[in-house]
């Protein structure tokens, strides 16, 4: 297994991931958006709201900011020694209340748990005269699964590696040149030549243009069948290095839940061989 | 997750795991087809959101359940090696 | 069930003995239904 890192910032990365089966990365890929948890608001208190948006609709949009998690201090709701009910382990309180004539925008929520807050600008609403809304918001750890709020991965992607092969019987018409979208070949010194393969998006319009590929195969496009170009992107909530970690460490814990249920079996099938 | 066996043999295990999807599932049954001791290896969830994933492994001579133990093993390796060499890479 | 006359601003009970709506000090038809003073509780989804 090989890594080779093109890009890593705070919230996207691109990588380019080798030596491993397409059903791995599509695993890690699936973990991204549904598995790792994240922070969001589930419900809504309002007490209070004489603004032009339903209740539900400003909870919706309270719903869908993705806010900071921290999820080493925060537990899903059903994994909780509260079971559930709800205790400063598994949930945080904020708080909004703001009168009008204003823009009220996501920063303006107050966390019970400081370490917890919006982690983009967010409009919510406008507030015109006399229009008030007040508010307590409780959020919780969630799975994408659930629901789309809870998503902590957004357009995480992968593809083949892309491999231009270009023979010699090439005769540096420049077709393939004019047609490529992405800019992958350029003509230099009378030859085709490959410049940012990766860029490449395998859509093959090059082949299709070619006059010579009806006598021989002069230019193909192919893959690298176990090299993936991974993408990954996350909503601010958590950094996008602890998001790929986190995806990892999902699935083998997954695994090892399973494996346990089975070594258990696995116990009671010997335990009745014996006996028997 | 909750699994439950609905058939084993000495060669064969049918089992449910309800809870679980393609995110572990198609990566189990791709690791356990590498074992040249398995020779059925697959799942099924009938309809989507409402039934649990159905798992079938076949093999010749091999308990089904070590060997699906082991490919279970597999994957968490799979998982750290990622996890490590991400990290060796990231911190460059 | 609180409601408030849109023209005097009053508060207003429904009368249900007569057979219609209307507000007893001006005498105007449309009312509206106030907001209860209670905490709301809205799933954000």
């Amino acid at each position: 297994m090989k890594v080779e890192i093109i890009e890593l910032g705070d919230r996207a990365a691109k990588f380019v991931l080798s030596g491993v089966a397409p059903a791995f990365v599509n695993s890690i890929r699936r973990a991204m958006l549904a598995e790792v948890p994240t922070l969001a608001i589930d419900y809504v208190n309002i007490y209070d709201n004489t603004s032009v948006l339903f209740d539900e609709q400003l909870a919706l949009r309270l719903g869908l900011i993705p806010l900071i998690t921290d999820l080493d201090s925060y537990v899903l709701p059903s994994e909780c020694s509260c079971g559930g009910e709800g205790c400063s382990q598994c949930q945080v309180s904020l708080t909004l209340s703001a009168e009008g004539p204003k823009t009220v925008y996501s920063t303006e929520l107050v966390s019970a748990d400081p370490s917890v807050m919006p982690a983009e600008v967010v409009p919510l609403i406008k507030l015109s005269e006399r229009h008030r809304i007040s508010l307590e918001a409780i959020a919780r750890l969630g799975t994408g699964h659930d629901h789309a709020k809870w998503q902590a991965g957004i357009a995480c992607g992968y593809k083949n590696v892309p491999k231009i092969t270009i023979s010699d019987e090439c005769d540096a018409c420049g077709m393939c040149v004019d047609a490529c979208p992405r800019g992958v070949l350029v003509i230099a010194d009378d030859v085709v030549k490959v410049v940012d393969e990766r860029a490449c998006s395998l859509c093959r319009l090059c082949e299709g243009v070619c006059e010579l590929n009806k006598i021989y195969d002069v230019i193909k496009v192919g893959t690298h069948p176990d090299s993936f170009i991974v993408t990954a992107e996350t909503d601010g909530s958590i950094p996008i290095r602890e998001l790929i970690t986190r995806s990892a460490e999902n699935i083998s814990d997954r695994a090892e839940a399973l494996d346990g249920y089975l070594s258990v079996i696995d116990m009671e099938m010997e335990m009745d061989h014996h006996a028997t | 997750m909750n699994l439950k066996i609905l058939n084993k043999t000495d060669t064969e295990l049918e089992m449910e795991i309800a809870g679980e999807t393609h995110t572990i599932l198609n990566l189990l049954k791709t690791v356990l087809l590498e074992d040249d001791a398995v020779e059925i290896a697959t799942y099924d969830i009938k309809h989507l959101g409402i039934s649990e994933p159905i798992m079938y492994v076949r093999t010749i001579d091999k308990d089904p359940l070590q060997a699906v133990r082991s490919a279970l093993g597999t994957m968490i390796a799979m998982c750290d090696e990622f996890k490590s060499v991400f990290l060796d890479r990231a911190s460059v | 069930m609180g409601y408030r006359c849109v023209r005097c601003k009053q508060p207003v009970e429904i009368d249900y003995e007569y057979r219609g709506i209307r507000c007893p000090y001006c005498g105007h038809r449309i009312l509206l239904k106030e907001r209860p003073v209670k905490i709301k509780r809205v799933c954000a989804e």
